[in-house]
């Protein structure tokens, strides 16, 4: 049998996302906006239709709309410091020319603060604005090591099940639930070993690339497509026997893209300074490994999401991928959207220097290009490579 | 009205060095000194401990280029107490206790523990939810919290000691909700900013003092015959944490009297009593979780409008003033949602941005109070 | 005949406006804002007043408004430019709904409701994108001077559109735009742009009430590429009106006058 190529199946997952939402809408199947790491698994087993506008926001900033939208929000001029994301959905409202016409108005609507709290004041608005009721789960940090906390998250989960099946009268498919974690868990294993074919020199796929690569894991995860679609790229990215180039600074880029470049992050990069990793894709590749219960091993994976780590884990985490990929500099991105991932750039870098691994700030933003000032960034990574090389 | 007890409770929020010097005379009188953030940490349990609670403010005179700067998103609140705190500001503490709220607490805490350390930092995970499992959660979590005290603290631990705290503590919110209804019919009786100072100093200061201070203008307040109202506008005050009591008069001497409140170090500290009959630590839970709603809580937003609607309707001030501090995000919601409430209500509200360690309104923000205030005069016309 | 003062002392030119009893202006003038405010304004009411010979006893009140307007020690009387804003609107039509004044350092939208009361008002925030700053900082990197603007931008022949809205980032984008041959037209056509974007979210703000005329105040409205830019943005052609520079002074001159005949004599 012959393989889809990764491609076919990337186009036909945005395709179809997109398609399934409008269909969905005419033919009266429920549908959820959700934030980037809400328990989608449930939902889906529950005949629930989910749609991500953090990944719409993106894809209206990658066409070259987010600061048009933002301007159409008409919002007040002081909410332009929330995060930008949040901004063009309210810009949808008073928008015309949406990409993909648009999202389909949801029915349900379903907040966590694993990622920031910006995600429950936005989704709260939209619940008031729209009307359409909101559910919030709260996953504390740190709730690893305290078996109260998980147990309050495992009693969330079942109340939104009981939510949903208020909205909808589905019961939940214990068959179908059980599948989605599977997928997941298989997804973000894949994932994982993609990113670690960059542990090599030259590396396999450039960041640019894994970026792009990226919509699956976030708006299909739990799913067969989303399985297939790693497998292939896996697939067709093997190992090169090439040997190791020596010499090259292979970089980390921390934090989030640009969205709105064509290539997703700034500045000139070519095989000799390379960025070989950004940490924020493995952001998505969440822990399913707790137990042969599908509960159990959501209360994990969506506890433990990168951004709601506590501080050394993530200086940790990010120090180990600075060993295991050999990275010779990092470039911290502060990103002014998002204040929640603003907290470990400062101590990162003290760390990084202690080891002597050389880094740098590049203030701006993932989606709105008012804040981004190309010359600056420019000035700035052109010095690092400079620093770097005399180094 | 006595002049010194509000010149003592102005220094108190606004000097920090006179602060200190206050806080570290408590040092023998209480085991230590816990600092706290927000309106979701149950001082009572601290109290309780034998600690002394205290609601840690800014300090507003953090300024210059040598001083430790957040990312600009953290709401400038934060960006001062950071500041502050890596000067060695509140190493005179014993700890601080965080909420689980917003970001840029939660981004402090983290820069907390990797760069101010001293005092050690706690948090305590309230729920954002006011349903569900909520309650007994939270109860377990303020339960943990207390053990913890206590274990800290070497104190033996028994039901007694919070019981006669809470009822320390509900007196205390009495007397505060006298205050505000003494003003209401005397309006020159005490300036708004002025209740403001004695409202947030009363989060600083040892809580038996507090309350003498508070029961001695309560009487002095009884005895006075209200007087002929200014000629000046109504004006409520909304917001999250206002402690720059300056600004506050500056709005005074445009032209406004402030008669009321929805501020977290105002009417919203103190508008209601934690029960005393039945679990502790579910009543607390209920007092400081359900006590109306916030921004960082998820509650119902029809019945938020409503309470607030109603809340303005007593006072129903000529118009409102929101002051947010810059990058709080919370509150940039609040203010969308309370612009929406008052709408039907018909009375206009203006939206201030502060940077908390500038003491002064500056000439746009002067500018823009005064024609608001021109603007209500207008309209009543 | 009596006569009222009004003056706007602004952040960057201090403005007179003489008005008669019939509200008719009688005289005007414009300086540069000097360090000192007060003393300014007193010698240029001195040279106003020999120049249009009139004895100071005639003057029968002085108002002051305008960013410098506490300063002004012999006013009689102050008020805030988005109270004079209203007034002078109103005055100039009953048809105005809102009143966009483009200043040096900020910019400001009045919206009126039928009876000329301002219902709501909006300002920009710090940044100085979407004031007479940002043209004036952005023309000097282009080597033209602020009067050419206009009349230069009409000439625009291509749409090129700045990313950022930030004075900073904006100098340098059109620094790179100079460098990749741009023409200075088209460029300028851009910041006209830029400026009109901004006050479009100040407008939408302001509870615009879509029924009425848009007045555009302010020393910028002077610049036709502007009046024709902010025109198009908001699907409406603004009514400029003569001598928009003085409109705030214009307006204080009669809310005295409006106030002093209320008075009981
Ligand atoms: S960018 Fe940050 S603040 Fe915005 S939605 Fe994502 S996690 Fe939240
Ligand atoms: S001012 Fe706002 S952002 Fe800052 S700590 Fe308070 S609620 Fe949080």
């Amino acid at each position: 049998m012959k393989l889809e190529s990764s491609k076919t199946i990337l186009t036909k997952l945005f395709t179809e996302y997109y398609l399934t939402g409008t269909q969905a809408k005419k033919e009266g199947k429920p549908i959820a906006f959700i934030t980037a790491f809400a328990p989608v698994e449930i939902l889906r087993a529950m005949g629930v239709f989910c749609m991500y506008p953090e990944s719409y926001a993106v894809v209206c900033a990658a066409s070259k709309k987010a600061s048009e939208m933002i301007h159409a929000s008409r919002m007040s001029s002081f909410t332009q410091d929330l995060c930008s994301y949040s901004l063009i959905d309210f810009g949808t409202e008073h928008y015309e020319r949406l990409p993909y016409g648009g999202l389909p108005d949801p029915d349900m609507l379903i907040a966590t603060n694993n990622q920031c709290g910006t995600t429950l004041l936005w989704f709260k608005l939209l619940s008031k604005k729209k009307n359409i009721p909101l559910f919030i789960i709260d996953y504390p940090a740190a709730a690893d090591d305290r078996p109260a906390l998980r147990q309050y998250i495992r009693r969330q989960h079942e109340s939104l099940v009981e939510f949903v099946q208020q909205q909808t009268s589905n019961p939940i498919d214990d068959q179908i639930l059980s599948e989605q974690i599977a997928n997941s868990k298989k997804t973000c294993q894949t994932w994982k070993n993609i990113h670690e074919l960059n542990k090599q020199s030259p590396i396999r796929l450039s960041a640019n690339k894994l970026i792009n690569a990226l919509f699956p894991i976030v708006a299909a995860k739990g799913t067969k497509s989303a399985c297939d679609y790693y497998e292939a790229l896996l697939h067709e990215n093997q190992p090169s026997p090439e040997n190791e180039s020596k010499g090259a600074t292979r970089l980390l880029w921390h934090g989030y893209p640009m969205w709105f470049l064509a290539k997703k992050f700034p500045g000139c990069f070519d095989t000799d300074f390379q960025i070989v990793l950004d940490d924020y894709t493995l952001w998505w590749d969440l822990d399913y490994s707790s137990g042969a219960d599908p509960m159990e091993a959501m209360t994990k994976a969506y506890s433990s999401t990168y951004l709601n780590w506590p501080l050394n884990q993530k200086l940790d985490w990010v120090e180990s991928l600075v060993d295991e990929y050999a990275i010779g500099g990092v470039i911290c991105h502060a990103n002014r959207s998002c204040r929640r991932a603003l907290a470990d750039i400062v101590p990162l870098r003290k760390r990084l220097s202690k080891r002597n691994i050389p880094s740098i700030i590049v203030e701006s933003d993932m989606a709105n290009p008012d804040f981004y000032s190309k010359e600056q960034v420019r000035l700035r990574i052109e010095s690092f490579r400079e620093t770097l090389r005399a180094s | 009205m006595n002049e010194q007890i509000i010149e003592h409770c102005r220094k108190l929020v606004s000097d920090s060095d006179y602060r200190k010097t206050y806080l570290l005379g408590l040092k023998d009188k209480y085991r230590g000194l816990t600092g706290y953030f927000s309106n979701y940490i149950p001082e009572e349990i601290i109290a309780a401990a034998g600690f002394h609670p205290l609601r840690i403010i800014g300090s507003l005179n953090t300024s210059g280029p040598h001083l430790q700067t957040l990312f600009n998103p953290a709401c400038s609140f934060v960006q001062d107490v950071y500041a502050a705190a890596c000067s060695g500001e509140f190493s005179y503490l014993d700890h601080i206790i965080f909420p689980n709220s917003c970001d840029s607490l939660k981004l402090l805490y983290q820069m907390w523990e990797s760069e101010v350390k001293e005092p050690s930092a706690y948090t305590l995970l309230h729920p954002i939810n006011t349903d569900g499992g909520s309650i007994e959660y939270f109860a377990a979590q303020i339960k943990v919290f207390a053990e913890e005290l206590h274990r800290n603290s070497g104190a033996d631990f028994s039901q007694e000691e919070p019981a006669n705290v809470i009822d320390k503590y509900n007196r205390m919110r009495g007397l505060l909700r006298q205050l505000y209804d003494i003003r209401k019919s005397n309006k020159a009786f005490l300036a708004g900013s002025d209740t403001i100072a004695l409202m947030t100093a009363g989060l600083i200061m040892d809580r038996d003092e507090y309350h003498q201070i508070l029961e001695q203008v309560v009487q002095e307040g009884r005895k006075q015959k209200p007087q002929q109202d200014k000629l000046s506008k109504n004006i409520m005050l909304i917001g999250p944490l206002m402690d720059n009591i300056h600004f506050l008069e500056q709005i005074e001497e445009s032209g406004a009297t402030i008669v009321d409140d929805d501020i977290t170090n105002g009417t919203r500290y103190f508008d209601r009593d934690v029960q005393t009959q039945g679990d502790l630590y579910e009543n607390l839970d209920r007092r400081y979780i359900l006590s109306g709603p916030s921004p960082t809580l998820y509650t119902d937003p029809e019945t938020d409008a409503r309470l607030f609607q109603e809340k303005v309707a007593g006072p129903n001030p000529d118009g409102i003033i929101f002051i947010n501090q810059k990058f709080c995000e919370p509150h940039v919601h609040n203010y969308l949602a309370k612009a929406e409430a008052l709408k039907p209500m018909g009375i206009p509200i203006l939206m201030l941005e502060v940077e908390h360690n500038r003491c002064e309104a500056n000439e746009r923000e002067l500018l823009r109070i005064e024609s608001f205030l021109e603007m209500l005069a207008v309209a009543e016309k | 005949m009596t006569y009222i003062l009004g003056i706007d002392a602004g952040s960057s030119y201090i403005k007179f406006v003489l008005i008669d009893e019939t509200g008719g202006i009688i005289g005007k003038s414009i300086v540069p804002r000097g360090a000192e405010i007060d003393a300014s304004c007193r010698k240029n009411y001195e040279i106003l007043s020999e120049t249009l010979e009139i004895d100071q006893k005639q003057i029968d009140g002085i108002i002051a408004t305008g960013y410098g307007r506490k300063q002004v020690s012999f006013a009689d009387e102050v008020i805030t430019e988005i109270t004079a804003l209203a007034i002078a609107g109103y005055s100039i039509t009953p048809n105005i709904r809102m009143i966009i004044d483009i200043g040096g350092q900020d910019s400001k939208v009045v919206s009126l409701n039928e009876s000329g009361k301002v219902i709501d008002f909006v300002m920009n925030q710090k940044c100085s994108a979407g004031t007479g700053k940002f043209l004036e900082v952005t023309s000097a990197s282009l080597g033209v001077k602020v009067e050419d603007l206009g009349p230069l931008s009409l000439n625009a022949d291509k749409d090129l559109s700045l990313s950022s809205t930030c004075t900073v980032f904006a100098e340098s984008e059109i620094i790179s735009f100079v460098a990749a041959g741009q023409k200075k037209e088209n460029i300028i056509k851009a910041l006209h742009n830029t400026i009109s974007s901004q006050i479009l979210g100040l407008y939408y703000q302001a509870n615009a009430d879509d029924q009425g005329e848009i007045l555009f105040a302010g020393g910028v409205a002077l610049n036709d590429g502007m009046v024709t830019q902010l025109s198009s943005k908001l699907n409406q052609r603004v009514r400029v009106p003569e001598n928009p520079q003085f409109i705030c002074a214009l307006g204080a001159a009669l809310f005295l006058k409006n106030k002093q005949m209320k008075k009981p004599v």
